[in-house]
């Protein structure tokens, strides 16, 4: 068996179901969720960087799955503004029906994927801006001007503090817990 | 109360225990997806793949013992050689691709692979030089302990630099930069490496400068051959080692004069006439090697390549320990340029014997004359030039061109010279004023240029020559023309306020 296929069996049997719940966490939907996966999956499967074991494989797959969700986003939208522009009628990338949520996610669903994918990066993956913008390819400034539009929004559904430029000081307030 | 980022886990842990019992699975069809595009990028396309398997049922014992990796990474061709296409809008098939970005973390040593072995030195650094310009440099020396002997390349080797665990820059391979490889009887290839304080990630063509500090270096060599390294090879000998360029130059065709230059004379050559710095456009490869075919058409060039250069098609990269890099801050330079000047000096006689400097921003077009001597101008006023427009995608875009100049315009002599620096305790050059002159170039009228026909002959004619006292007899002038210059082609004008007259040839 070749070196790949046994780190790629590895990661599909074992640690699938946590790329997934990343990239869910990321898109909000499972169907966007599970073709991002596909799609880092192939994408360093196929390239020639040596794969070290599975978890090696898995942390490029997680950083694939970030860059390619932000990337995508940003196709989407020229195509969209592109779209609109030249009068092509409706807009291709409508949402797909939504899935049950809870407070969480509906937040997270309200935020653009690249301010979505810069909130999972800082708070989960506990990165700084600076690593957010190295991963992403974009500016720090931007990334900043993201999370703090972010924490803007957070403040709002969820009830919470927010300082991006400082620690993780997200705290969640619940609705039950605001009403009480 | 639970922090944002510990709700967050939370719920992405939630949704990961729902996907497991679920027993969720990649995508139908994901494996095959990977194993395709490792094929495909390896060469292995499935036509190829069963010309590989015919090769290896009649290549004996040794052949099917590499097939038994299973894994695509090498096959065999059949032998007798063959033909070759190569699109010129693609990839750099000398370059390797290492699978290494700019936000990766540093790469795990691999000093022995697929039967090479790789040795890294580095040069001395007692020498304060290194340390002045922050400069590393060494050799990769390859080894080959393979049983079987095929032919081989070692690729000049890829620079990986590396910040706190993360790569920052890379110093790409230059490709083939030698036509040696490994053959039965040869077993060590070395390429020199360098880096210095200037690195490039992604796209960005210009590099980016290091900031000073502590970093460490991987140095990549790659061991490959491929039908397309081979035939290139064979190219890089009729281009005295410079490689095709790839940047699918629409300007060029394959009789133009800078392709012929190329044939004639060599990179050298054509670098001076400002053309290619060492490289050949594509488009010019039939006139280096007659059996190679440009497709206009595909935009692709079809080569040749001979069995006895390849036969196993493979690509191994092996990656060194790391190597410690101090880059410190940019030192001064030794000679400062000052600023430009952007009007000429009022009166240059009254400044006789000292430095002209350097205009801003003077005409691109190349004016050269082998007569512009003093010993020369004291016996006439007419001097044999040459005249050769900068085409190209940067310059003129277009395949001829006219360039006009007003007649009288007035000219400033100058002599390769230099003067002591005290401060510095050095020599730095100038350009010393030696005199002035009046200038008119091929009588006052335009002169044509033609891509196909190289460089126009004509004519200088200095009038109203004063020297300076101690100009010394023998010196060769650069001529500093005050005028306005104007290069017209299909693609539009463009004009300079001033234009150089250099000593030499352009041949």
């Amino acid at each position: 068996m070749a070196r790949w296929q046994g780190f790629y069996d590895e990661l599909a049997t074992t640690r699938y179901s946590a790329v997934l719940a990343y990239a869910m966490a990321l898109t909000g939907q499972r169907a966007t969720a599970e073709d991002l996966v596909q799609e880092a999956l192939v994408k360093v499967f196929s390239s020639p960087r040596r794969l070290a074991s599975a978890a090696h494989a898995e942390s490029y797959v997680r950083r694939t799955i970030a860059t390619l969700y932000v990337d995508d986003a940003r196709r989407a939208a020229l195509f969209d503004r592109t779209a609109r522009r030249m009068g092509w009628g409706e807009e291709p990338h409508a949402a797909p029906p939504p899935e049950p949520m809870d407070e969480i996610e509906e937040a997270l669903a309200r935020l653009s994927p690249q301010v979505r994918t810069c909130v999972v990066l800082r708070f989960y993956e506990d990165l700084t801006a600076s690593q957010i913008a190295d991963r992403l390819k974009l500016s720090v400034g931007t990334v900043k001007r993201y999370l703090h539009e972010a924490s803007a929004e957070l403040r709002q559904d969820l009830g919470v503090d927010a300082d991006p430029d400082g620690g993780d000081s997200i705290a969640v307030v619940s609705h039950s817990e605001r009403r009480r | 109360m639970a922090s944002f980022g510990e709700e967050l886990a939370i719920r992405i842990g939630a949704v990961q225990r729902t996907l497991e019992a679920e027993s969720v699975e990649p995508l139908a069809g994901t494996a095959q997806a990977i194993r395709r595009k490792r094929a495909v990028r390896q060469g292995t396309t499935a036509g190829v793949a069963a010309v590989a398997a015919v090769a290896l049922a009649g290549s004996g014992a040794v052949a099917v013992r590499r097939a038994l990796d299973a894994e695509p990474a090498a096959y065999y061709l059949p032998p007798g050689g063959g033909d070759v296409s190569i699109s010129v809008d693609g990839p750099d098939p000398t370059l390797p691709d290492i699978g290494i970005e700019c936000g990766d973390p540093a790469p795990e040593p691999l000093l022995a692979d697929d039967g090479y072995r790789l040795e890294v030195t580095t040069t001395d650094r007692e020498d304060p030089f290194y340390d002045t310009y922050s400069y590393l440099e060494g050799r990769a020396k390859v080894t080959n302990e393979n049983e079987e002997q095929f032919p081989a390349f070692v690729l000049h080797p890829d620079v990986v630099v590396v910040k706190d665990g993360t790569v920052v820059g890379i110093v790409p391979s230059q490709g083939l930069d030698q036509r040696i490889f490994f053959t039965p009887g040869r077993d060590t290839l070395s390429e020199l490496f360098g880096v210095w304080d200037w690195v490039s990630c992604g796209d960005e063509a210009e590099g980016e400068r290091l900031e000073p500090g502590d970093y460490e270096v991987y140095i990549v060599a790659t061991v490959a051959n491929s039908p397309e390294i081979a035939g290139l090879s064979r190219l890089s000998v009729a281009t005295y080692g410079g490689t095709p360029y790839f940047n699918g130059d629409r300007w060029l065709e394959p009789l133009d004069w800078e392709c012929t230059q190329g044939v004639s004379y060599g990179v050298d050559a054509v670098a001076e006439s400002g053309g290619f710095y060492g490289n050949y456009a594509a488009a010019c490869l039939p006139a280096h090697e007659p059996k190679a075919q440009w497709e206009a058409d595909r935009r692709a060039i079809t080569v040749e390549y001979n069995d006895g250069v390849v036969r196993r098609v493979f690509e191994t990269h092996l990656i060194s320990e790391p190597i410690s890099h101090r880059v410190n801050e940019p030192a001064e330079s030794v000679y400062p340029e000052g600023e430009p000047w952007t009007e000429p000096p009022s009166d240059p006689l009254d400044q006789c014997g000292a430095d002209l400097g350097w205009f801003e921003e003077p005409s691109s077009v190349d004016v050269f004359s082998q007569e512009v001597t003093i010993a020369t101008l004291r016996d006439k006023d007419d001097l044999d030039a040459w005249v050769w427009p900068d085409f190209g995608p940067e310059g003129v875009q277009s395949r001829v061109a006219r360039v006009a100049t007003a007649p009288d315009a007035r000219a400033i002599l100058t002599i390769q010279g230099d003067v002591y620096n005290e401060e510095l305790d050095a020599w730095l050059p100038t350009s010393e004023i030696v005199g002035v002159a009046n200038v008119t170039l091929n009588g006052g009228d335009d002169v044509s240029v033609s891509r196909a026909l190289g460089p126009a002959s004509t004519s200088i004619n200095l009038s109203d020559v004063v020297w300076c006292r101690r100009a010394p007899y023998d010196a060769q002038l650069t001529i500093t023309v005050i005028g306005k210059q104007t290069v017209t082609s299909d693609a539009g004008s463009d004009a300079a306020e001033v234009w150089v007259i250099t000593p030499g040839h352009i041949l």
